[in-house]
Formats: structure tokens, sequence, C-alpha cells
């Protein structure tokens, strides 16, 4: 960068490539994602859909956002906020998706009135 | 175009400092963010585990294509950002205005489309809450809905504001304020921007791509 015509007061310029490539990139992406989708994978499909979105999100942080680089401190911040949402993320899903059946006689205990006209399935498929 | 040169605040040493300091703000402020949205991503992930089956029914009353359309209309929006803060970087002041003018036309694209969905979610009933009015086969279906107007409705929230910042960031490129010694409103609004990006790009999956 020390040549380049394109630096002025220290500022460093990111190359353009890197823009054009993470448009691409991201565009890419998303075309896949929404084509995994019309597959049915069973319980991959979450798995594949945030992974992709994890991709993604590492493009635009990494090139969009300048993160590559960043100065330590400020890519510092981004992991400490990126760890406590893994974290709180991680204890929700180890609980959620562990119990079963707790919630089975709730409607009844507490007595929630569902708003939600109830039709039955061919009605269902029938107006829609 | 003219330029107006920016004075570096008394209390920093340089502009480089000061620019260090405003963008060290701005990352505190988007980690605050992140986690401000982590609560909504929590919320989605309990109801979710909790009812399967509901989700997978409620997402088909959400089109995939206006999804899919907004996301690529985002994905464009924060690539034309980028490309603004590089034109002030470079002092070219009039492709650094119409890189903004097309960021806030995407901006526009993605609140138009997303109105035409609520519209239709609307009218159907398909309300938040106690509001839900909607036919369904689970009982529990307004769950999804209330997810699904919370989130997308703080993130559309987030775009409103953004247009406001870039309107703000063209009014001052008009003016003549960023250059390539000045241009931190233009980085910091673009960091913001890409977050919005961010947001969007977990939401759309989540909320319209359900296996």
């Amino acid at each position: 960068m020390s040549d380049s015509h394109e630096e002025h007061s220290g500022h460093f310029i990111i190359p353009l490539k890197f823009y054009v490539m993470t448009l691409v990139a991201l565009l890419i992406l998303t075309v896949i994602t929404v084509l995994v989708a019309q597959i049915d994978l069973g319980p991959l499909n979450i798995y594949v859909a945030m992974g992709v979105a994890a991709i993604k999100a590492t493009f635009v942080i990494l090139f969009f956002m300048g993160m590559k680089w960043e100065e330590g401190f400020n890519i510092l911040i981004f992991i400490g906020c990126t760890a406590f949402l893994g974290l709180f993320l991680a204890f929700i899903l180890l609980d959620g998706f562990t119990r079963t059946g707790v919630y089975s006689n709730e409607d009844e205990i507490i007595n929630i009135k569902s708003p939600v006209k109830i039709i039955s399935d061919t009605d269902y498929h029938n107006s829609h | 175009m003219n330029i107006v040169k920016h004075k570096v605040a008394h209390h920093f040493a340089n502009a480089h400092q000061e620019f260090s300091s405003a963008k060290l703000g701005m990352w505190l402020f988007l980690a605050q963010e992140v986690l401000f949205f982590s609560a909504l991503f929590v919320a989605y992930a309990i109801f979710r585990a909790l009812n399967p089956e509901m989700f997978i029914e409620a997402h088909h009353h959400l089109s995939w294509k206006m999804g899919a359309l907004n996301t690529v209309v985002l994905i464009i929006s924060s690539f034309t950002m980028v490309m603004s803060v590089r034109s002030a970087q470079l002092s070219r002041q009039r492709s650094t205005f119409w890189y903004l003018a097309a960021t806030f036309f995407c901006a526009l694209m993605f609140m138009v489309v997303k109105s035409f969905e609520y519209y239709e979610k609307i009218t159907h009933g398909y309300l938040p809450s106690v509001w839900f009015s909607g036919e369904g086969t689970f009982e529990n279906l307004h769950i999804f809905f209330g997810i699904y107007f919370t989130m997308t409705g703080l993130h559309g929230l987030h775009v409103l504001v953004g247009m406001g910042l870039i309107i703000w960031l063209m009014i001052k490129t008009v003016k003549g304020h960023f250059y390539a010694d000045y241009f931190t409103p233009l980085e910091n609004v673009g960091l913001y921007w890409h977050l919005v990006d961010l947001v969007w790009i977990f939401l759309f999956p989540l909320l319209y791509l359900i296996g």
C-alpha cells in the first residue's frame, strides 16, 4: 500500500476487489440457501441454513465492515460480544431442546384462550 | 464540488485519534445492538423448540420470494454503502452522493416490499398476540406471528433509522463535508447499515426458509 495513489493521510483504502467479491459471494450464497431450503433434509435443513448464514455474516463482517483491517481493540469488542451471544444461545438451546412434555397441561392450568380460529387440515388446504 | 475542511475537536490529539475514538464508540454500540437482537433470537429458539410443527406450518404463510428479494436488495445496499465510503476516501464527492442515493433507494425498496407483506398478514388477521384473528390448524399459531412482527418490526425500524441517517449523509456530502481526510460519519453509518444487513441475513432463513 506504500506506493498506492489511493492512500491519503494514513487511511487505508480497501481494494475494490474485496467489495466486489463479497457482493458476488453473498448473492451466490443467498441463491444456495434458497435452493437448499426447497429440498427436505429433515432436521439438517436448519443447520445448513444457519451454516450458510454464518458464512454470509463472516463475509459482511470481514470485508464490508472491514474487520480484516480493524484495530485490535475493536476486534476484541466484537469477539467478546459474539462470545456472549454464543453463551446465551448455547444454554437456552441446551435447555429448550432437552425438556419434553413440561408444558403439556399448561393451557388447562393457566386457562389461556387461543385467538386462533382452528380449522381442519382439509379446510385449511382448500382455503390456501 | 467544494470541500469544507474538517476541524479536529480540541480534546483530540489528532485526526487519527478522533477517527479511532469514533469507531471505538460505534463498535461498542454495535456490540450492544447484537446483544439486543440476541434476546429476540433466543425467544425464537425457545418457541421453536417448544412448537416445531407449528413453526413449519406457520412459515407457509410467509412468501419466501418476497424474503429473498429483500435479502438481495439489502445485500446490494450494503455494497453501495461501502462504495460510497470508498468514494469519500478518494474525495470523489459526486459518486459518494450517488452511491448514498442508491443505498437509500434500496432501503426504500426493502420497506415497500415489507409493507406489502405486512398488509397481507394484517388483512388475514395474522397479527401478534391478542390481536390475532386468523385461521390456522395450530392453536398457538399466533406465537409465530408475535415473533415475526417483533423481529421484522424492530429490524424495519432500524432500516427506517438508517434511511434517516443516509439522508443526513447526503446533505453533508452535497455541502462538501466528506473528503479523503474526513469521512467518520459515513464510515460509522456504514457499519450500522451492515449490522442491519447482518440481522436480516439470519432473519431470512429463520422466518422464511424453515425446512
